[in-house]
């Protein structure tokens, strides 16, 4: 498939030039999900842009999420009429958005949605991500159907947990991309 | 119980939100009890109303949603003089999340009519692109103000508008009519302007509203102090402009009513 229906979708705040979502744009022209407001999510507004980035593609895309973009990626499948056009998604250290500290920052993004993902998707959770329980990551993988992979303790798997590019992680996600 | 108002024009930057906030404001001036509502995601309106759209914690997604009433929603702006109804980016999801939702184009009309009696007239700013979301703002109306600049692609635009509303009238709204055009940032000095209004007048007749906003400066400035016109600047021309609409406004509704 194409790079370019490659669609990365990071999490608040975006990721840095050393996040590995960063470095897999940068190296195999994976195209970001860009939001108008980083800084503020807003869940409605990165629901938009991820509608119609999705609809901007020319075929199918595969979806490559961390942290709060996991959340977006299951808010969107809920909701989309459009989810046959994503092939296959790579959920990265979910942020748990119901944590009370996040759930005030973050109103609209509670409750989270947790049917079942219209599309295949392998979920990927730290055991000492700062951000999500590794038990809550689990139930989110089980409530969305997800293939369930422990990493055990790799943090909020990000540019801090010492990752670089990650070639682990984009083994995994060639996988998806294949028919 | 309120007259219900959409600004609209299919047409990009033609001065609705300005048209919106400054009618607002100059019929709050007449003494008219008024509720604005921002339909449109970029949320010019409810900033130019003297309200921060970042700071806002239930917003018209929260009513198109179901998740708040339009009661619990709406916030005064004291400087303006009027209620609103406001807009962020959050907004632009109600497109995604309304759309398997049923009776998705009447969410704002069923939640309007819970406030209706507390206003005698309730303005809706509409995006320029026909969305679900200015489907909702023409399923609740009563009528259609369409600003219009008079140059010579004024009508573009209009085709299009005049279609939605009468398939809006015939399928959803049966109270739907264009209420009227009205002639924004108009420069007499410019003869074109003058006869595309000529040319308006003799196509349009009684649709033309009497009144003219002249191009001001002023008007330009003010949503940069997040207010309208009307409040920044009373005594500009173009805000005496949207008072003089206003009363035109209150006269028109008189013969709808």
């Amino acid at each position: 498939m194409k790079p370019s229906n490659v669609l990365t979708l990071p999490g608040r705040e975006s990721s840095g030039p050393q996040h590995w979502q960063t470095l897999w744009e940068k190296r195999h022209g994976y195209l970001r999900v860009e939001q108008h407001d980083w800084t503020r999510p807003l869940r409605g507004d990165w629901l938009a842009r991820l509608e119609e980035m999705v609809l901007s593609r020319d075929e199918p895309t595969v979806l490559v999420a961390h942290s709060l973009g996991c959340i977006l990626a299951a808010a969107w499948s809920a909701r989309s009429l459009n989810t046959h056009r994503v092939k296959a998604a790579l959920l990265v250290a979910p942020a748990d958005v119901e944590q009370p500290a996040v759930r005030d920052q973050l109103p609209t993004w509670s409750p989270i949605d947790l049917g079942a993902l219209s599309f295949p998707s392998v979920l990927l959770a730290s055991r000492d991500d700062p951000h999500c329980e590794f038990e809550r990551a689990r139930l989110f993988a089980h409530a969305w159907g997800a293939q369930f992979m422990d990493y055990g303790e790799c943090g909020h798997i990000n540019a801090d947990s010492g990752l670089a590019s990650w070639p682990e992680g984009h083994v995994l996600l060639q996988d998806l991309m294949k028919d | 119980m309120a007259k219900i108002f959409c600004v609209a024009n299919q047409k990009g930057g033609v001065g609705k939100t300005t048209t919106t906030v400054n009618l607002a404001a100059g019929l709050a001036k007449v003494g008219q009890r008024v509720l604005m509502v921002d339909l449109d995601p970029q949320g010019n309106a409810t900033m130019g109303s003297g309200v921060d759209k970042r700071k806002l914690e239930l917003t018209v997604y929260d009513v198109l949603l179901e998740s708040a009433s339009a009661t619990e929603a709406r916030v005064r702006s004291v400087k303006c003089g009027y209620d609103v109804l406001g807009a962020n980016r959050e907004l632009a999801g109600a497109e995604v999340e309304l759309v398997e939702v049923e009776r998705r184009e009447l969410r704002l009309k069923l939640a309007l009519a819970a406030v209706a009696d507390d206003y005698e007239f309730i303005l809706i700013d509409c995006p320029p692109s026909l969305s679900m979301l200015t489907l909702n703002g023409l399923c609740s109306a009563h009528g259609v103000i369409v600003p219009m600049q008079c140059e010579y692609f004024a009508l573009e635009g209009l085709t299009d508008l005049v279609n939605t509303i009468k398939q809006v009238h015939a399928n959803m709204n049966k109270d739907l009519q264009i209420i009227g055009l009205l002639r924004v940032m108009f420069d007499p000095r410019i003869t074109l302007q003058q006869q595309v209004s000529d040319q308006l007048k003799a196509h349009f007749g009684d649709k033309v509203f009497d009144t003219v906003i002249p191009r001001n400066v002023r008007l330009a400035e003010a949503p940069s102090y997040g207010l309208p016109g009307v409040v920044f600047d009373p005594a500009a021309r173009g805000s005496q402009g949207y008072v003089d609409f206003a009363h035109e406004m209150v006269e028109r509704i008189k013969k709808i009513q």
